[in-house]
Formats: C-alpha cells, sequence, structure tokens
C-alpha cells in the first residue's frame, strides 16, 4: 500500500479517537477503496481485520454498481441488519485517499446516532488537511 | 425457471480478466473497479474487487453469464463464492510468471473442493511458445492427476475467446453426459 507513513499515522490517530468516543461499537474499520486495513478496532481476538478490510471494499465496489445500474448518484452509505446489531458501510475521501469506513454496533445501539456519529466522523477526515 | 449457466475467470491480477468480460460483454457489463493504491504489486491503474459480470446473449434467446474474480488473495472469500456456482471456470495464466503452474493448479483443486465442480479450461493470455504450453500443460496434468486442456488466447480477440467458450461448453457437456444446447458461438 503506497500510501506516506505520515498519512497513516494521522488517519489512525483520528480513527483512534473516534471509536474511543462509541457507545455500543462491536467492530470498527478504515479501509483503503482497493482493501487494505488503515485501522481497525473489535474487542473480539478472534477478529480478522484484513478480511474485513477487503470485504467492506467488495461491498462498497458492488454498492457503487447497484447504484450505477439503477441510474442513482453513487452511494452515500449502506446498512446492513441483523438481530446481532447493525453494519454501516461508508465511502470517504481522506487526506486524498479514498477510504470506506465499516462500523458494527450492537443491537441496543440507536441507529440514529450512530449515523450521526459516522457523519460527524467523515467530515472530520474531509477537513483534514492533506500537506 | 432455469437459470443460465455462469462461468468465471480467475487468475493473477493484472493478467486480462476484466478485458476478457469487456471483449466478450461488451456494453452488458458491469465492473467492480477501483483504483490500485498497491503499486508496489503492480502498476495497473484500476483493481477489481468485487466481482465483474456480464451476459452473453446467445442464439434462440439463451444467455451465458460470465464472471470475473478479483485476482489478490485478500479477496479469496469473493473467489470462493464464485466458484460456489460456476458450472465452468477459465483460469489465466501468463507462464513468464514463475508462480504459473503452482497457481492454475490451486485453482483447479479449489474447482474440485468446490460443491459445484466446475469444469476448467486454462487460457494462456500472454504470448508464449507452442513448445512452452505444452512444457506447462504436462506440467499442470501431472501435478493435477488429471488432463486439463490448456489453450491460448488473447483476452481482447473476441473470436478467440469465444473459442474458449465452445471448448468449455464442450467439456460441460460431457460431464453432464448429455447434450448441452448446441450453442454456435460462431454466429454470435
Amino acid at each position: 500500500m503506497n500510501i506516506p507513513p505520515e498519512k497513516i499515522s494521522r488517519l489512525t490517530e483520528a480513527f483512534r479517537r473516534f471509536t474511543s468516543e462509541q457507545t455500543d461499537l462491536r467492530a470498527s474499520m478504515l479501509a483503503t477503496i482497493d482493501g487494505f486495513e488503515i485501522a481497525s478496532y473489535c474487542p473480539d481476538p478472534s477478529f480478522r481485520s484484513q478480511n474485513l478490510a477487503a470485504m467492506a471494499s467488495s461491498l462498497a465496489a458492488i454498492s457503487r454498481a447497484i447504484t450505477k445500474e439503477v441510474a442513482f448518484d453513487g452511494c452515500d452509505r449502506m446498512l446492513l441488519e441483523s438481530s446481532s446489531g447493525r453494519i454501516v458501510f461508508q465511502p470517504v475521501q481522506a487526506l486524498g485517499v479514498p477510504c470506506t469506513i465499516c462500523i458494527a454496533v450492537s443491537a441496543a445501539s440507536l441507529l440514529g446516532r450512530t449515523l450521526w456519529a459516522l457523519d460527524a466522523f467523515v467530515n472530520q477526515l474531509k477537513q483534514m488537511q492533506d500537506s | 425457471m432455469t437459470t443460465a449457466p455462469r462461468i468465471v475467470l480467475f487468475g493473477p491480477m493484472g493478467i486480462g480478466k476484466s478485458t476478457a468480460i469487456r471483449t466478450l460483454c461488451g456494453e452488458l457489463a458491469v465492473d467492480c473497479d477501483v483504483p490500485n493504491l498497491d503499486l508496489a504489486t503492480s502498476a495497473k491503474a484500476t483493481t477489481t474487487v468485487g466481482a465483474d459480470y456480464g451476459v452473453i446473449r446467445l442464439a434462440e434467446g439463451q444467455e451465458l453469464h460470465i464472471y470475473g474474480s478479483p485476482g489478490q488473495e485478500r479477496f479469496s472469500f469473493m473467489r470462493e463464492w464464485l466458484m460456489s456456482f460456476a458450472v465452468g471456470a477459465i483460469v489465466l495464466v501468463d507462464l513468464a510468471d514463475s508462480e504459473a503452474t503452482g497457481s492454475a493448479v490451486s485453482l483447479i483443486r479449489e474447482a474440485e473442493s468446490s460443491p459445484a465442480r466446475p469444469v476448467v479450461a486454462v487460457v494462456v493470455a500472454r504470448p508464449a511458445s507452442e513448445s512452452q504450453i505444452q512444457t506447462f500443460a504436462q506440467s499442470l496434468s501431472s501435478n493435477v492427476d488429471m488432463a486439463v486442456p490448456v489453450l491460448a488466447a488473447d483476452v481482447r480477440d473476441r473470436g478467440q475467446m469465444l473459442d474458449v467458450l465452445s471448448l468449455l461448453f464442450s467439456m460441460i457437456s460431457v460431464e453432464l453426459e448429455e447434450p448441452v444446447e448446441d450453442e454456435n458461438f460462431a454466429d454470435y
């Protein structure tokens, strides 16, 4: 992955701050558009972050293909619902790097609050100055 | 409702799977290409991270569904999913790649152990001499303990790719022990 270490470091730090502020978070991932992990969080030791990074990028690509197929203007977000909780995928451009964010929250979480927090983080990433 | 036969293209990144699907399906193709940020591995500008998909419309209203699998190992879950519903698999190789035999053997074994057990044909997608192709084919057969058809084709040439599909369907026909509808790929 040819992204300067300084950018990785800044993105990782921003991601860690975001995850530390969330409640009901089961897992989260910041991955490049082509499926490499930049940063991840999951308290479960069996979590395979590299797999989730690749899957998140595949899902994001397929979502874009679907929206193109129905002549929608891009894919802003994708939501998976399960009896165990929800997983939200959202594309973002961060420091000039096209990425996908994925967060998994418990069933007890409030969807609105999750989406609001994710939007705020995405906006924060967009505003980070690319030096 | 009968489902259209599904053929999946496998092979390493940059071998020409997406190109092959565009060659065969033209504007019917759907691609899941994104910018390639891993330039250390490949200088390609884009890479497939989902599954390329296209439809070939055959004579008498029949269809053939073609899929392209991402080549990188981190997308092995996509490869397994695609393998699980394929009736035929085309493995693209470059004989200049030192890992061509190993990766082809691995994909053939994966096809054998897949629930769908797709029929496999190997396509040498980069220029190679007849003797190189023969040597590769013999090495492949001895490694997988069965004869696997190996043919050369330019993925940008529609006629050649249709010939590959024609061969694959002949093999599928034999596997099923009943004739598949006589698909005249030459007319398409």
